[in-house]
C-alpha cells in the first residue's frame, strides 16, 4: 500500500519529466522560454490584478501559465489571493486588469458552455444541501454535454461510471453521498470534475483537512490523472504534496508572485522562507508524501 | 479497499443523519471532512442494516413504482371523492342516483368537479413549486409562497374587499397582481442587497417583501368594515375551493399548467442549481438566471392560484419532505412525485373540508393542520434526510 502509489507517482513525473524541468516561463511577458518555447500555454494568465475595493487589492500583477498535461501548485500564505486567482482563471470572477488566456484566446470570449467543455473546477468547500446518489451526483458533471433541459442519457451514465471506476470508486454508483467518509466524497467529487471530460483540472485545496491515508489517496489519485495527460492546477497548503506531485510551483504572497519555479524547489529552507516569512527547517518528519 | 463487499449490501444501506448532526457540519466544515477511517470500516458500516423504510423489498418496489402509485391513488381518490360530499345526506352519494336526481347531477358536475379539477391543479402547482423551489434554493425549508407571493396575493384580495368590488374576478385580478408585484419586489431588492450571496439575498429579500406586504394586509383589515369586510378577508386568507367553478378553473389553471410544465421540463436541471453555485458555474450554466426562471414560474403558478383559492399553507413545504424522505433528492422523481403527493393532499384536504361538517372548513385551515402534524410526526419518527 505504501510503495505501490508512490510508483504511479514516479510513472507520472517521467512522463512528464521532459515538459516539466524544460519549460519555463516569463511571468511578466507570458512567453514560454526554453527549450520548448514552441508550446503555446493551455492556460495563461498575465498580469491579474482584482480587489475587491481600493485598500483591499487581493491580486496585483501575477502572471502565470500552464503548459498542456502540466502540473502547477499554487502555494502561499492564508489570503494570499490563491482562491481568487482560481476564481478568475475558471471564469468565475473577472479580472480588474490583465487577463487569461485559454489555449490562445481569451477566456471571457468563450461560452460558459465551450469553458465548461476545457475547465473543471473543484471548489475547497462545496454546499451539499440533498442526499443524492453518488452516480446523479457524478451524473451532473456531464452538463456541458447535455442540451439544456435534456435529461442524462446512456452515454453520460457511462462516461459518469467510467470516471468513478477510473478513481477506484467502482461499486459506489448505488450509495449517497452522504454516506461516504471524507476521502470518498472527495474522490467523489473529482470524478465529477472527470464526467465533465475537461483537460484542465482546477483544484482548491484538495487534500486540505483530510487525514493522512485520504490525503494520500488523493494526491495518488491526482497523479495518475496527470499520468493521463490532464492538466492540473492546484492549490494547497502541504508543501510535501507539491513535492509528491511534481511539476511546477508558484507561491504567492500578499497578492503576489513570490516565487516561481520546478516544484522541487520547494525543497529549499530559503525560498520557503522567504515567501511564508517563518523559518523552515528541512529534518525529517512524519509524512505521507 | 473492500468495495465488493459494500456493492452487496450497498442497498441495505441507509445512514440517515439526524438534523442537528446536519448543522454542526454545515457550518464551515468543508465536505470530505467527515474523516471516518479508511476501507475496513466502510465494510463494517456495511453491515449496518437497513433503517426502516429503505431497506426492505417491499420498501424498494415502492420507491421504484412510487410516481405510478401516487397516480393511481390520486386517480382513485378523485373518482370517490366526486361521490363524497352532504348531498343528500352526510357521506357518499350513490352514482346510480344520478340518472333520476338532476340536482344530483348539477352538484357533481358542475359543483364538485371544476372544484376538484381546482384542487388538483392547486395541488400539483404547489407540490411542484415548493419542490423546485427547494431544490433550486438548495434549503428544504422554502415554500411555494416564499418571495411574497402569498402576502401579496392576500394583500391584494384584501384591497379589492375593502374597495368593495365583490366580483370575484376583480378580486383574482387584484390577488395576482399584487403577487406578481411581491414578486418582481422580492428579485428586485435582492438584486440590490449587499449582504451574502444570491440564495441569502433572495431569502433576506423575500422575508422582507413578505413582511411588508403582511403589515400591509395587517392594515387592510384594520381599516376593513369589521361587520362585512373583515369577515371576507380573514376568510381569504384562510384559503379555500368554494370559489372554483368552471369559470374560474377555465381561467386559471392554463397559466397553473404552463407553470407547471416549466418547472417539469426543468426536473433534472433543479438538482444542478442545488449545488453549490461555484460548481454550477463551472459546469457551463448560469445559476442566477436558471434560478430565476424557476423562481418566476413557480410564483406565476402558486400566485395565479392562490387569487382564486386564498393561501393554502404547508402543502408545498411538506410534500417535497415527505417525497425526498423517502426515494431521494433527484429532481427527476421528485417533482413529479412532489406535484401528485400536492394534488392528493389538497385533493383529500378539501374533501374532508366539505364534508366533515355542516358548515364548511377553510381549506387552508385542514391543510396547515394535516401539514404541521405530518411534518412534526416527519421530523421525530423519520431521521430527515441529511445535508453536510
Amino acid at each position: 500500500m505504501k510503495t505501490k502509489p508512490k510508483a504511479v507517482g514516479g510513472i507520472a513525473e517521467s512522463a512528464r519529466g521532459a515538459a516539466r524541468g524544460a519549460v519555463i516561463v516569463d511571468s511578466a511577458r507570458g512567453a514560454a522560454t526554453g527549450t520548448e518555447d514552441h508550446a503555446v500555454p493551455i492556460l495563461q494568465a498575465s498580469e491579474l490584478s482584482f480587489g475587491w475595493s481600493a485598500e483591499r487589492r487581493v491580486l496585483e500583477g501575477v502572471s502565470l501559465a500552464v503548459e498542456r498535461g502540466q502540473t502547477l501548485v499554487v502555494l502561499g500564505p492564508n489570503g494570499a489571493g490563491k482562491t481568487t486567482l482560481l476564481s478568475i482563471l475558471t471564469g468565475k470572477l473577472a479580472p480588474q486588469g490583465g487577463q487569461v488566456m485559454l489555449e490562445g484566446q481569451r477566456l471571457s470570449d468563450y461560452s460558459a458552455r465551450e469553458r465548461a467543455w476545457r475547465i473543471a473546477f473543484l471548489p475547497q468547500l462545496e454546499k451539499l444541501p440533498f442526499n443524492y446518489r453518488v452516480l446523479d451526483f457524478v451524473l451532473m458533471g456531464r452538463t456541458p454535454h447535455m442540451e439544456a433541459l435534456a435529461l442524462p442519457g446512456a452515454e453520460d451514465e457511462n462516461a459518469a461510471r467510467a470516471a468513478l471506476d477510473s478513481l477506484g470508486m467502482a461499486g459506489f454508483e448505488e450509495r449517497n453521498i452522504g454516506e461516504l467518509s471524507g476521502g470518498e466524497l472527495q474522490l467523489v467529487r473529482i470524478a465529477r470534475c472527470l464526467a465533465q471530460g475537461a483537460s484542465i483540472l482546477v483544484l482548491d485545496e484538495p487534500v486540505s483537512m483530510l487525514d493522512p491515508a485520504h490525503a494520500r489517496q488523493i494526491a495518488d489519485a491526482l497523479a495518475g490523472l496527470a499520468g493521463v495527460g490532464k492538466t492540473i492546477l492546484y492549490t494547497t497548503h502541504d508543501i510535501g504534496l507539491g513535492i509528491f506531485l511534481g511539476g511546477r510551483a508558484l507561491i504567492l504572497a500578499q497578492g503576489r508572485v513570490q516565487w516561481e519555479g520546478a516544484s522541487s524547489g520547494l525543497r529549499d529552507a530559503e525560498i520557503l522562507g522567504r515567501a511564508f516569512g517563518i523559518t523552515f527547517s528541512m529534518r525529517e518528519l512524519p509524512s505521507v508524501f | 479497499m473492500p468495495c465488493s463487499a459494500r456493492l452487496s449490501s450497498r442497498r441495505l444501506r441507509v445512514i440517515w443523519v439526524s438534523s442537528s448532526k446536519v448543522g454542526k457540519e454545515a457550518k464551515g466544515a468543508p465536505p470530505g471532512i467527515r474523516a471516518q477511517g479508511g476501507g475496513a470500516e466502510g465494510g463494517a458500516r456495511g453491515s449496518e442494516g437497513a433503517q426502516g423504510f429503505k431497506g426492505t423489498a417491499r420498501g424498494a418496489w415502492v420507491r421504484r413504482h412510487l410516481s405510478g402509485l401516487l397516480a393511481g391513488i390520486l386517480f382513485v381518490v378523485f373518482a370517490l371523492a366526486l361521490f363524497v360530499g352532504r348531498y343528500p345526506k352526510p357521506g357518499f352519494l350513490n352514482p346510480a342516483a344520478m340518472g333520476s336526481d338532476p340536482l344530483a347531477r348539477q352538484i357533481v358536475f358542475n359543483s364538485r368537479l371544476p372544484r376538484m379539477l381546482g384542487a388538483v391543479v392547486l395541488g400539483l402547482v404547489l407540490g411542484g413549486a415548493g419542490a423546485s423551489l427547494q431544490a433550486v434554493f438548495g434549503n428544504p425549508l422554502v415554500d411555494a409562497g416564499f418571495l411574497g407571493v402569498s402576502q401579496g396575493a392576500a394583500f391584494g384580495a384584501a384591497v379589492a374587499l375593502v374597495l368593495g368590488l365583490r366580483a370575484y374576478s376583480l378580486i383574482a385580478v387584484l390577488a395576482f397582481g399584487m403577487a406578481v408585484l411581491a414578486l418582481a419586489l422580492s428579485l428586485w431588492l435582492a438584486e440590490r442587497f449587499r449582504y451574502g450571496g444570491q440564495i441569502l439575498r433572495l431569502i433576506l429579500a423575500g422575508l422582507a417583501v413578505s413582511a411588508f406586504f403582511s403589515s400591509l394586509l395587517a392594515m387592510m383589515k384594520y381599516v376593513a368594515d369589521p361587520l362585512s369586510q373583515l369577515p371576507d378577508i380573514v376568510f381569504w386568507t384562510m384559503g379555500s375551493m368554494v370559489p372554483m367553478g368552471w369559470k374560474r378553473l377555465e381561467s386559471s389553471a392554463p397559466i397553473a399548467l404552463a407553470a407547471l410544465a416549466v418547472l417539469y421540463a426543468m426536473r433534472w436541471r433543479v438538482n444542478l442549481l442545488s449545488l453549490d453555485d461555484t460548481v454550477s458555474h463551472s459546469l457551463g450554466i448560469r445559476p442566477g438566471v436558471e434560478r430565476k426562471v424557476v423562481s418566476v414560474a413557480a410564483a406565476a403558478g402558486v400566485g395565479v392560484m392562490t387569487a382564486v383559492c386564498g393561501v393554502v399553507g404547508w402543502v408545498g413545504l411538506v410534500v417535497p419532505q415527505i417525497v425526498r424522505a423517502i426515494d431521494g433528492p433527484d429532481g427527476r422523481s421528485v417533482l413529479p412525485r412532489s406535484m401528485l403527493g400536492g394534488a392528493i393532499f389538497v385533493l383529500v384536504s378539501d374533501t374532508l373540508a366539505r364534508s366533515l361538517f355542516s358548515g364548511e372548513v377553510p381549506l387552508g385551515i385542514v391543510t396547515s393542520l394535516f401539514g404541521a402534524l405530518s411534518f412534526a410526526i416527519l421530523l421525530t419518527v423519520r431521521k430527515v434526510e441529511l445535508a453536510r
